[in-house]
């Protein structure tokens, strides 16, 4: 038998040359555009590169061949240094179908693929028609071409309405810490800082007032807008799919993405709260999926299971996923020990005491007055005491921990990969301990156990580890 | 929770110490230069530099005392420290590959490092270790190690 070649395979659809050239386009040349003014040599040498920006793409297209054989997708090109990879299925953590505007434009979409371990995406397919990825895709999950996901009427998990959309967006990540920062400034300030500040401003008359409202106000209109633009857009028509033993997550208004994940690649799936979704009753989901790889930013959004949703659907959510019973999955979570408050509020001193010799050293006597910072500082330790919680003893690892944003992580044994116990000074005070989870990308950290307890558990989760199922 | 079983190389004692004199050195640069341009006053530049000796010296005893590792039924099991204090678990059959490495250091005093990882990344290293150990310990890990698929 001979081994499945490239070189007989296909060629991407032509519109990756422009997408190419577009995506090198705006690395490179950007930034010479202005130099175009100069004139001269410059001028011609810049146009010599143009000419040649212009003509890699197309080189690049001519070398660049993929062949799907049952099991495998081998990939080859490469213009001065020929490569050839041959990805097996079995490795396949992940498939995204993105449509960029680039993409749009000429009817096609991008097929990425993702290996674990891999420091970037393994294969780019930048330019296909929907109907060819669609069957690369197919090839690579090893489903029958009878199986077409089109007809086959998936269960939906989830579907975002606009409506949904526009929630997620004011609650999101941004949105909540200006809301924190504001909450703490009015607890902060001593009544009569801000009557005599206000006191001041009447003097500068209601122009000075209007001044400051409306520039307050105009922060966080600006601030909700870019959150809500951002959200709405990125996540437009955010639908997942369960199809068969694989999630499909569809998403986006400009640039569309559809992404697959087998169910056995996840990670680790987490609760997302943050403060000002946590005081609604909302959180959002995330996975982690080895192997992901991309821009920072795309990172998270791809991880995203469920933007917005009330907590006991994201609850639910997450037990459909692991294929567990949601009441199982919150409950009982074991707290952190008091010694483990003693030693945040020791740091909350510390932090404190510091603001106050700074002041001190910096004003004069009146800079204690910057002792203050330590309230703040105490509730905020309290809050991240309060946060902590583990579970290690059951089919699933549940690790939580967290104030501005509150993250419970929900992990499969077969996925934990190595153990850790960790004791700082200060923990051994308090007789605690850390233990650490690593899995794939991450390392899950139950902070601040009773030191009896995390090595009674150190031992039995290693020892669970090995005859757990592979 | 019981330490593991084995100590490392002897010789790892020496490594240190070596990396220590070498930080002491640059301390005592850094300190020199401080009193020369008045910075420090001689008095604290000393205090300084015989801290930073005493600390150099009496460390790695301690460390080295504190250094264990152990290959057991299951895993590989490592501790380390007294101020921060680390215990490591590899099961095997998470295992993805071992690795031994040897710096300049390492070299000059013929010892070699153990690097052992999992598909969560780089999950223990275990220092100082004799040419045979080393090559050993490598060689019966990766034959251990695991054909779990993440």
């Amino acid at each position: 038998m001979r081994a499945p070649s490239a070189s007989e395979g296909a060629r991407l659809h032509p519109a990756a040359i422009a997408v190419w050239f577009i995506e090198e386009g705006r690395r490179l040349g950007l930034g010479l555009i202005p130099l175009l003014a100069i004139g001269g040599r410059v001028r011609l040498l810049l146009l010599a590169g143009l000419v040649v920006a212009a003509l890699a793409p197309v080189v690049r297209w001519l070398r660049f061949r993929y062949h799907t054989a049952p099991g495998t997708l081998v990939v080859e090109g490469g213009v001065v240094n020929r490569w050839r990879r041959t990805i097996p299925a079995a490795r396949v953590q992940s498939i995204d179908i993105v449509q960029k505007l680039r993409h749009r434009a000429f009817g096609v979409v991008e097929l990425r693929i993702e290996v674990a371990g891999g420091s970037g995406t393994e294969a780019s397919l930048v330019a296909l028609t929907p109907q060819e990825a669609e069957r690369v895709r197919r090839s690579l999950s090893q489903e029958g071409v009878a199986a077409d996901p089109e007809k086959v009427a998936a269960p939906v998990l989830v579907r975002m309405t606009p409506r949904d959309l526009v929630l997620a967006g004011l609650t999101g990540g941004r949105v909540a810490v200006i809301a924190v920062l504001l909450g703490y400034l009015q607890q902060l300030a001593p009544d009569d800082f801000i009557s005599s500040g206000a006191e001041r401003l009447v003097d500068m008359g209601v122009g000075g007032v209007w001044l400051v409202i409306s520039s307050i106000a105009g922060f966080i209109v600006v601030a909700l807008a870019i959150s809500l633009g951002a959200t709405v857009v990125t996540l437009w028509d955010f639908t997942v799919e369960r199809s068969g033993d694989r999630l499909l997550i569809t998403r986006g208004l400009l640039d569309r993405r559809r992404s697959q994940v087998a169910l056995n690649r996840l990670q680790a799936v987490t609760l997302q709260e943050n403060v000002l979704r946590r005081a609604l009753g909302l959180a959002s989901v995330t996975v982690v999926v080895a192997g992901r790889a991309g821009p920072k930013e795309e990172q998270h959004e791809t991880s995203l299971l469920l933007p917005t949703g009330t907590r006991s659907t994201a609850v639910e959510l997450i037990a459909a996923v692991l294929g567990t019973d949601a009441s199982r999955l919150t409950e009982d979570l074991v707290m952190a020990p008091r010694a483990a408050l003693w030693r945040r509020l020791a740091y909350a001193g510390l932090v404190a005491t510091a603001a106050g010799v700074a002041g001190v050293a910096g004003l004069d006597a009146r800079g204690a007055a910057a002792l203050i910072v330590g309230a703040p500082a105490a509730s905020v330790a309290w809050a991240a005491w309060r946060a902590l919680g583990h579970r290690v003893d059951r089919p699933h690892l549940v690790v939580r921990r967290g104030v501005l944003v509150r993250q419970t992580s929900f992990v499969a044994l077969p996925n934990v990969q190595d153990l850790r116990l960790t004791i700082a000074p200060l923990q051994r005070a308090g007789d605690l301990a850390t233990l650490v989870l690593g899995i794939p990308k991450q390392r899950l950290k139950a902070v601040d156990l009773e030191r009896t307890r995390a090595e009674a558990s150190f031992e039995q989760v290693a020892d669970r580890l090995f005859t757990a199922p592979a | 929770m019981k330490a593991p079983a084995h100590n490392l190389d002897r010789r790892v004692l020496g490594l240190w110490w070596a990396a220590s004199a070498a930080l002491v050195a640059v301390i005592a640069i850094g300190c020199g230069v401080a009193w020369f341009l008045d910075l420090l006053p001689p008095p604290f530049a000393v205090l300084i530099v015989l801290v930073a000796a005493a600390l150099g010296g009496l460390v790695p005893p301690v460390r080295y005392r504190l250094w264990a590792y152990e290959i057991r039924a299951h895993d590989l099991y490592t501790s380390r420290g007294g101020l921060f204090v680390t215990r490591t678990l590899i099961p095997f059959d998470r295992i993805q590959f071992v690795e031994t490495r040897q710096g300049p250091l390492d070299r000059a005093f013929s010892l070699h490092q153990l690097v052992v990882y999992t598909a969560a990344g780089q999950a223990g290293r275990i220092p100082g270790l004799g040419d045979e150990e080393a090559g050993s310990l490598r060689e019966e890990l990766s034959r251990v190690a695991g054909t779990v698929s993440v």
